[in-house]
């Protein structure tokens, strides 16, 4: 038996990803909204080898419209993190303040100002198609 | 021809001057950024003079930038890209072809590092590219109030908007081609604005600042720009750009040149025209 040379690796699959943890949110919101408004999540590489991850937020009632909630820079080890929504950009080191980040922007009134105009928009042209 | 008027007014009840710009120049379509009237009082003034009325055309969630326009509503398609800073839709003139519209109030450089302007330039003309994929038509026209100066990283940097100061570079160059594996290609923008800078064509700028007081610092500003693509270069005449220093009856400007802030407001409006007719050689 040849002899084992590799470390003992421990498993990181408890480790959720930012851009997981979007998709975990987005599907909330589909949820919250009853379809009216939908988030997706759209991954690209940034210019430093990271990853680039957008929230964007639609409407099935609004045809291609996508507006541009976040945006997420992040090396492969997931941290440190940098969001940018709007005017703010904050930084996180780990999971929690991502998560406690992540808590604000979503739960901010400018996120609720955009799904309600959203909402407003996707409600008028359902009520003019029907 | 189309005319547009884009005017930062700075939150103040202008109207009155919106509406004259409006008649003297024969605008089509106006964009306010910082409006400072209500929707109900700033159609009122506009109808006042003419013969077909101003309507608002909303967007869905993007509020720093209002547009009016006498062009039939139908004319303006529905917005495809939102940011809180910008907002990107098609319109199509009575007998004229479709180009996509950007609109933008960027950030103001007081409240961001220009390293986050960088990036926001970069978000920008990314959306412009998907927007532009996704309708598939590239005469692109972006207009607004971009608070960083035609010579800022955000404005050259090929992964940010790209635009450069001469129209034959952009037809000779666009797009630029990076890479000998895994080529990268990114579109360009002609920007006039870098014909509006110092004393070669009155006024020196759009918006006038000199309170930062910071070593590096031009005082006279371009913030308010205008920006073409290639498939646009040749329905645009340099000549039929205008920074904007009076209403006909109104100076917009100090004695000394400046924008009048208490009169009017600190940044200067922007004017010009854009051939959007059908032509027989056009297809699309």
């Amino acid at each position: 038996m040849p002899a084992d040379w590799w470390p003992e690796f421990s498993p990181r699959a408890h480790l959720r990803s930012p851009a997981l943890q979007l998709k975990e949110q987005a599907a909330i919101l589909k949820q919250k909204t009853d379809g009216l408004v939908t988030a997706s999540v759209v991954a690209d590489s940034d210019e430093e080898g990271g990853f680039k991850v957008l929230l964007l937020l639609g409407s099935p009632h609004l045809g291609n419209y996508k507006f541009r909630l976040l945006e997420l820079h992040y090396p492969p080890s997931n941290y440190p993190l940098e969001l940018r929504a709007g005017d703010e950009v904050s930084r996180a080191t780990n999971e929690a303040e991502f998560a406690k980040q992540l808590n604000s922007v979503l739960g901010s009134s400018r996120t609720k100002e955009i799904v309600e105009a959203i909402m407003a928009h996707a409600v008028a042209l359902d009520t003019a198609e029907a | 021809m189309t005319t547009f008027l884009f005017w930062n007014v700075r939150r103040k009840p202008l109207e009155s001057t919106i509406a004259r710009l409006v008649e003297r120049h024969e605008v089509d379509v106006v964009l306010l950024a910082e409006p400072g009237t209500p929707e109900v009082a700033l159609r009122r003034e506009l109808n006042k003079a003419s013969l077909r009325p101003f309507r608002r055309v909303p967007f869905v969630a993007f509020t720093r930038v209002e547009l009016y326009s006498r062009l039939p509503s139908a004319c303006f398609g529905p917005p495809v890209r939102e940011e809180d800073h910008y907002a990107i839709r098609s319109l199509r003139v009575p007998h004229g072809i479709e180009v996509l519209l950007a609109v933008a109030h960027l950030p103001s450089p007081l409240h961001k590092k220009p390293s986050d302007l960088r990036s926001v330039c970069g978000g920008l003309a990314e959306d412009i590219g998907r927007a532009e994929e996704e309708v598939k038509n590239d005469r692109t026209v972006l207009i607004g109030d971009l608070n960083v100066n035609p010579f800022h990283d955000g404005m050259l940097d090929v992964r940010g908007l790209n635009a450069v100061a001469d129209r034959e570079t952009v037809r000779r160059k666009d797009p630029r081609t990076f890479g000998r594996r895994g080529q990268r290609t990114f579109r360009m923008f002609y920007n006039p604005m870098w014909g509006h800078f110092g004393d070669a064509a009155a006024p020196p700028g759009t918006y006038y600042y000199d309170q930062s007081n910071p070593e590096v610092d031009p005082l006279w500003n371009v913030f308010d720009q205008v920006l073409l693509r290639k498939a646009l270069l040749d329905r645009f005449d340099h000549a039929q750009l205008e920074i904007l220093v009076s209403d006909g009856q109104v100076s917009l400007t100090r004695p000394d040149g400046r924008p009048d802030a208490e009169r009017a407001s600190d940044h200067l409006p922007l004017l010009f025209r854009l051939d959007l007719r059908r032509r027989a050689d056009h297809a699309g």
